[in-house]
This record gives C-alpha cells, structure tokens and sequence, in this order.
C-alpha cells in the first residue's frame, strides 16, 4: 500500500504516479479518456445541464444549492473540472485541485453520499451520451472503463481530503470545548487550579501548559492545584507531561501540585516505575487546598 | 462482534491511541473488572500504543476476551512492522532517568499484566502479548 | 583587564546581588560575568544573588546550563541563587528541550526573590485580638486584586 496516499499527510498530499498505479490507469487508458473528452466536452453544458435537473430533485439540494448565485459559481466550477478531467494529465495541479474540492466539501458539509450519488449520475449521463455517439463496441467499453478508473481516482482523493479536513474540523472544535471546560482558575488569591478531564494527548498537553503559564504571568500566583481526579489514563506519556508541567511551573517560581491521585492511577504509577520523585501529588483536593493555604501563608478558622 | 475475534485497532495517530483506550475500557466494563484493574489495562494499551506511535509510527492494536465466564480476561496484542528492539533485556530492565523519558514503559507493561510475552526482530517488527485475568 | 566585552550589570540591592541579563550569554560574556560575580560574591557577601532573566526573549539549553554552573558556583561559595522573571514562552521551550530543573531556585519576581533569601523571619503572633474569626485572613502581600 502506498505510504504516500495516507490521508493524514499534510502539504505534499499523495503521490500522481502511485495513485494512477494504484488504480490500474495507464498512459493508454489517460489517453483513451482525452478521446472521450473530445466529443463529451462539445456538449458539456447540456450534460452539466442534465446533472442539474437530477440534483434539483434531490432532498439535499434546497441545503446546499438552492441560492441562484451559488449554483451558478458550482456550475462554473463543474465546467472546469471537467474540462480538466479529460484533459488526461494527473500531476500534483490535478490533485491538488481534487483536494481543494474534498477540503470545501468538509467545510460547508455536503454529506458524502450526496457527492457520491452525484458523480453516479454524471458518469451515467456521459456513459449514455458515448453509447448515443455510435462509437464501436469494443472502443466504447474500454473509453467507458478507462473514464471509470480516473473517476474513481477522483473520488478517492476528494474522499480523503473531506475526510482529512473534517477531522481537523471535529478535533478544533473538541479543543475548543475542552478549553472551555478546563480554564485554569483563580480560586484564591496567589492559588490557581486547574482541573484536568479525559485522556490526555500531546495537544492537549500543550493547551493545558501554555494556559497555565500564562494564568501564571497574568495573576502571579504562588501556588497552582493541578487536578486529575477526572483524568482517564496515566501512562508514561502522561507522567511525562505532567513532570513537564510541573519544571515550567516551578521554572516561573510557582509551585504546583498534582491533586486528585486515585488509587488505581497510584497503583498503575507505581508499577510503571515512574519516579514522581519531588514533585508534590496530594490524593484529594482538599489537601492540596490545605497545603496550598499553608504554602501562601492563609491561617483559615472556622467561626464560632 | 463476535468474541472470539476482537477488536482490531489500528494505531497510526493520537486518535487510535484514544479509541484503543474507550475499546479497552468498554471491554473490562462488559466483562466487570475492577476499577484498579481496568486502569491497569487501559495504562498498558496506552503504553503499548504509545510506543507503536514513538518508535514504529504505525502498528495495531488486538483487543479478546478470553478464558471461561467464570474467570474471563482481557487479551491485549500490540503489533508493529516498525525498526524492532535491539535488546529485549535491556528493554524489560527499569529506567531511572532524571531527565524526565521514561523509556519504553515495558517493565511497567509486565507488572501491570498477568501474562507478557514478547518478541521483536529488529529490522521486522515488534509483538507484545499481555493478559489481564478478572 | 579592561576589555570590550559587553558587561552584565550586577548591583547590590537590599543586601542582594542582582544580575540583569539582558544580553545574549555568548562564551566570552558568560565566562566575564562569571568571574564578575564571584569575585562580587567574596568582596560584598550577599545574603544572596538573583538572576533577572525578564529581559530575556531567547533562550537554549547552553545557556541555562551556563546559569544553572553560575548557581552552582554561587552555592560552593554559600551563596544562594534565585532565578526570577522567567517568560512564559522561554519556559515553554526550555521544557520541551527537556532542560534539567535541579538546584534551579526560582521566584515569581524581585520582591518575592529578596523575600525568600531574608533570613528567617520570628514566628507569628498569635491571633490579633480584634480578629472577626470569620475565616480566611488574607495573606498582606501581592496586588490584592483577585475577584
């Protein structure tokens, strides 16, 4: 399997030539597909035309095209794209402009099934209009397959691409809920707290340092609570980040400690043989409330 | 799904690390482990994961239940194609680091299980096999 | 030896040493602000010595190695060094860096720094005697204006 077609990648996106590999697609077929072309694109506008009736019936069209203005941008748009798909030539342009498509697919959030029943239709209208051109049998099939092939390289492309950017779309958005679920807060004055929930990943590592360094700068807290009693794993990894986080709180002269500590997550740290070494990790909150009380100098009583 | 099978994760980013974690986790709650022993499980899947990621970039992760309804456990299988472990020994001792890596994690792996098997072929890849009894 | 040599302004404060870096620790500066403060650390003996990093934007792991040396160097001397204004971004990097934070004492800026290196203050009075015993008596330092 190509590692160059991997949906994650970012930048270069995937390689031509491997892709056409991929899918069977030779210099003959690229050129039986230019062939093709040359009496399809006479007359693309009635075939973009046809397109057009069938979508206008579907339930998703009022969603997405319903605006005069826009549906005559898309069917510019679909003049063009077609003109370049039996051009024959899959470069990284030809891809990158399949990508472009996937990527805005993602971000007005045309469902996939709409985009694959619709290249469904317009490979039937042009399978139609090649069999009326009274071409000979054994031309048409092979036109037809090798039309067939680069479409589906089209689809593919344009899949991973929505795929890749909904992704990114959903893992924002997430980040976005977490940040707003996570503040780091001033619960006194020189102590901050942060609570931290869920598992953990580099980014959120991330988030969760520079948040706090600057709610460090910002409130010139002395103290901050850091805890994990809604944390789900703590493996290694997460040992390290949270030993990151403890050397920059420390690094800014604020003393942090790690509350919530279950102990299954004691238990699992243990036997992982993590060194906690000098770092301060107190079981519940209130204990790291009291320490912190005691490290700002707060005498707290109880009225009577 | 049927039992016998499993799951099959594969662990290629973060993302597969985390449905690796909610895979395990939903299995010892089906199967009723503890609170302390389902944290061993999804520790060791995260540790096992995370090294898939750090040193082979991609790899899986096979998720059985096995043994009988009486006594059933967890079997975690984490496969790779990536450079493989040198030293296998050297890998299972302990790391003390003051620097703050804590090394592949696998001494760690070992403890947590009930049963560890593991082999590694450098230059092939890497399979460790871990058991966690109810 | 008068020499071109940039310099690392170091005063003595309140009984401290304060050193402002603001420039970029090159060999030759670091090896002359060394010498300097040693040489300061013997003639004034100082309750103790701060290094101001507020001035700095950019920093690797030589360079902290370099101050975590100087601090070392201070210590053998019994002195002891506190680091104070380190930026939010430079943490960040020094971290990621994996930078070691041993024998590193740091405080959040000057006024805490002075007060750490003070010896020892009396232990507390007991209660004042107009205490309203309604809790918290909030601590009488920082900028008080937390909601």
């Amino acid at each position: 399997m190509a590692a160059g077609t991997a949906a994650g990648e970012t930048g270069a996106g995937p390689d031509p030539d491997e892709l056409l590999a991929l899918y069977d697609i030779a210099p003959g077929d690229l050129e039986r597909v230019r062939r093709c072309g040359e009496s399809l694109l006479q007359r693309l506008d009635e075939h973009i035309d046809a397109f057009y009736a069938w979508l206008e019936r579907q339930p998703f069209f009022g969603d997405f095209f319903a605006d005069p203005e826009t549906l005559g941008r898309v069917k510019d748009l679909q003049d063009g794209y077609w003109r370049v798909f039996f051009s024959g030539r899959v470069d990284d342009g030809y891809l990158l402009s399949r990508r472009t498509i996937g990527a805005t697919h993602a971000r007005i959030g045309l469902p996939p099934q709409a985009y694959l029943s619709a290249m469904n239709t317009i490979e039937n209208i042009f399978a139609d209009a090649m069999a009326k051109a009274g071409r000979e049998p054994t031309e048409l099939a092979e036109g037809l397959r090798s039309v067939g092939k680069l479409l589906r390289l089209d689809t593919t492309v344009i899949i991973e691409e929505f795929m890749r950017i909904t992704g990114e779309i959903i893992g924002q958005q997430s980040k976005a809920l977490m940040e707003m679920s996570t503040p780091v807060t001033a619960i006194w004055q020189d102590i901050l707290m942060l609570p931290i929930v869920g598992l953990i990943d580099s980014q959120r590592s991330m988030d969760i340092m520079n948040a706090m360094l600057t709610k460090i700068a910002e409130t010139r807290s002395r103290v901050i609570i850091l805890d994990i009693s809604g944390v789900g794993v703590v493996d290694t990894g997460v040992a390290n980040h949270l030993i990151k986080i403890t050397k920059a709180t420390k690094l800014m002269g604020c003393e942090c400690t790690i509350s919530g500590v279950s102990p299954a997550i004691a238990q699992t740290i243990v036997e992982l043989g993590i060194d906690v070494g000098d770092i301060k990790t107190n079981a519940t909150l209130r204990d790291a409330l009291e320490d912190a009380f005691r490290t700002t100098g707060i005498d707290l009583r109880r009225s009577d | 799904m049927s039992e016998a099978a499993g799951v099959r994760i594969a662990i290629s980013d973060e993302g597969g690390l985390k449905r690796a974690i909610l895979e395990t986790s939903r299995l010892c709650d089906e199967l009723d482990f503890r609170s302390d022993l389902k944290s061993r499980a999804t520790t060791s899947v995260s540790e096992l994961a995370r090294n898939i990621l750090k040193y082979a970039g991609r790899g899986e992760i096979r998720l059985r239940r096995i043994g009988e309804s009486q006594r059933p456990g967890v079997e975690v299988t984490a496969s790779d194609r990536g450079p493989g472990i040198e030293s296998l020994e050297r890998a299972l001792e302990d790391h003390y680091s003051s620097s703050g890596t804590l090394g592949l994690g696998l001494p760690g792996v070992r403890r947590m299980m009930d049963d560890f098997a593991i082999e590694s072929t450098p230059g092939a890849g890497t399979r460790v096999c871990a058991v966690l009894w109810r | 030896m008068e020499t071109d040599v940039p310099r690392v302004p170091i005063q003595l404060t309140h009984g401290c040493l304060i050193a402002s870096i603001q420039l970029e620790l090159d060999e030759e500066i670091l090896a002359q602000f060394r010498r300097e403060l040693l040489a300061r650390i013997q003639a004034d003996a100082p309750t103790g010595v701060i290094l101001d990093l507020s001035g700095v934007e950019l920093m690797d792991v030589e360079d902290f190695e370099a101050l975590r040396g100087c601090a070392a160097m201070a210590r053998v001397m019994g002195t002891r060094s506190i680091v104070v204004g380190l930026q939010p971004g430079v943490v960040s990097a020094l971290v990621d860096l994996d930078v070691d934070t041993e024998g590193i004492e740091a405080k959040l800026d000057l006024e805490e720094a002075f007060r750490a290196l003070q010896p020892e203050p009396a232990p507390p009075e007991a209660v004042p005697a107009d205490d309203r015993g309604d809790g918290a008596s909030p601590n009488s330092e920082g900028s008080g204006d937390e909601p």
